[in-house]
């Protein structure tokens, strides 16, 4: 939306102008006083950050209205609302609606990102962030930075923005630290995207409402596994030619139940990318 | 047909208590590159089932002839009493993309015998790689009915929720899954299964976290 720079000549007879609010043209400073802060007269951004920038996470802290000022108001200059914003709880902020984010934001100039967490995701991030776990994460501006390769690309994939702006943060730790709560450890560390944070945030949801594990409350028998000595003893036995056809059945349940075999596409797919990358 | 050939064959058949032994005879035959229809109708006759469903995985000269006949052998075999033959056919099956009777393939999934278990496996995955949305009721209900079975083995249990989570997204199945594989120690068969082409990261957005929870020690 473009704003017109306005004509500060008549503004000592009428100083409460767009929106009601204060036209400040002392000086030529040119701002119109919302309370918690100032906006340019000619332009539609805030002279100073958000106050509660770290709850908008994809939005730059001097967006006004987010961007949107025909559907949305921000009376005081602490935060927005307007119509459609409410969610399903009632809730009046216009982040807490939608699953993803909407690109909504002209990307040409490298001033905004893509950001596109889908909602359970950011509501976990938001939650390591309350808890204090990883002090780096701290949505620091790092966090809408993006690789300079990327800049001015319009790339609506949500995997990969989820990829780019979560790769972008140190948080590999905190999944380990959330696991941890839950008594689980582990066994190697993972790179942390944002759909594992989503993932999370689903089973940590779940977890909270009983009623959840009530279908399922009985799972069925486990067997048919090989422990790992067992499972040496035959291969030993396949080593050696000694391979009866009841242990080579043994060996069969045991591949079936942890699908060690993969199928023949899933074969061809890594032989042409292991072809690939030796051309 | 191969004189040859049929030694090996009459050979494995002496041997039939030795897997290695005939394993080694199978491979003599592998050897030979590609066999005549005969000869893979002799193989087809052994009474190893162990050995046919090796050489059919072993085997790389498979002609479309070969695989339209081979198709018929398994449409023929599925109520076979070797129940851990027959998974090894519909694995073929998955492998060549054949068309299997497909309501007889759901009949499998309602079935609850314990050696019914490795048929389950695959059919569930036949079922996942081909399917019909014609029949989503029927094929919901049936892995529903699986899930819930506390007679099941929990691997069939692994991967009707991982289905029915791909299918309809709901969280529920997405929570039982990752129950059963961090509580039960299924970690591996969760990651095998990820390592699928179809469940490639690119169409399927929980790749990354259930390849997390693959990792995750109970």
């Amino acid at each position: 939306m473009r704003f017109a720079p306005e004509s500060t000549s008549n503004s000592a007879a009428l100083p409460y102008r767009y929106n009601g609010k204060e036209l400040e043209a002392m000086n030529g400073l040119n701002q119109y006083d919302y309370g918690a802060r100032r906006r340019g007269a000619g332009l539609p951004i805030w002279t100073a950050v958000d106050p509660l920038c770290e709850k908008y996470y994809n939005m730059s802290p001097y967006a006004y209205c987010m961007g949107n000022p025909i559907n949305k108001t921000d009376p005081n200059g602490m935060a927005c609302c307007g119509s459609g914003d409410n969610n399903d709880d009632g809730n009046n902020d216009p982040f807490i609606k939608h699953h993803s984010f909407e690109p909504s934001f002209d990307n040409s100039h490298g001033t905004w990102d893509d950001m596109h967490l889908p909602q359970d995701g950011q509501d976990m991030l938001d939650k390591i962030n309350r808890s204090g776990k990883d002090d780096d994460f701290n949505h620091q501006p790092s966090y809408f930075a993006t690789d300079a390769n990327d800049k001015g690309k319009k790339d609506n994939n949500s995997t990969e923005n989820s990829k780019t702006a979560a790769t972008a943060l140190p948080i590999t730790i905190a999944v380990g630290d959330i696991l941890e709560e839950f008594g689980l450890t582990l066994s190697t560390a993972v790179s942390a995207v944002s759909s594992i944070f989503t993932g999370l945030a689903v089973i940590l949801q779940g977890d909270t409402s009983p009623n959840q594990y009530d279908a399922f409350a009985q799972h069925g028998i486990n067997k048919g596994k090989l422990s790992t000595e067992e499972l040496e003893i035959l291969k030993q036995k396949a080593a050696n030619g000694t391979l009866s056809n009841a242990d080579k059945q043994k060996l069969k349940r045991h591949q079936k139940n942890t699908k060690e075999r993969p199928s023949r596409q899933s074969k061809d797919d890594k032989k042409d990318k292991k072809d690939k990358k030796k051309n | 047909m191969d004189k040859d050939i049929i030694a090996l064959i009459n050979s494995i058949n002496m041997d039939n208590a030795n897997y290695s032994i005939a394993k080694k005879q199978l491979d003599n035959i592998l050897l030979h590159g590609k066999l005549s229809k005969s000869d893979i109708c002799e193989i087809f006759a052994l009474q190893n089932n162990i050995i046919i469903a090796d050489f059919l995985k072993e085997y790389q000269y498979f002609s479309r002839n070969d695989i339209k006949f081979i198709n018929e052998y398994i449409i023929k075999n599925l109520n076979n009493q070797d129940r851990l033959f027959v998974s090894d056919l519909i694995e073929f099956a998955i492998d060549w993309d054949l068309d299997l009777p497909y309501e007889e393939c759901l009949s499998f999934l309602n079935k609850y015998e314990e050696d019914n278990h490795y048929v389950l496996l695959v059919t569930i995955e036949y079922i996942f790689k081909n399917l019909k949305f014609s029949y989503i009721d029927s094929i919901i209900d049936s892995l529903n009915k699986i899930v819930d079975n506390p007679n099941q083995l929990q691997p069939a249990q692994v991967l009707a929720s991982f289905v029915l989570f791909r299918i309809t997204q709901k969280k529920e199945y997405l929570i039982n899954l990752v129950d059963l594989v961090v509580n039960y120690g299924h970690q591996e068969l969760l990651y095998n299964l990820l390592q699928e082409t179809y469940n490639d990261q690119k169409y399927f957005d929980y790749h990354d976290f259930l390849i997390t929870i693959s990792r995750v020690n109970g």
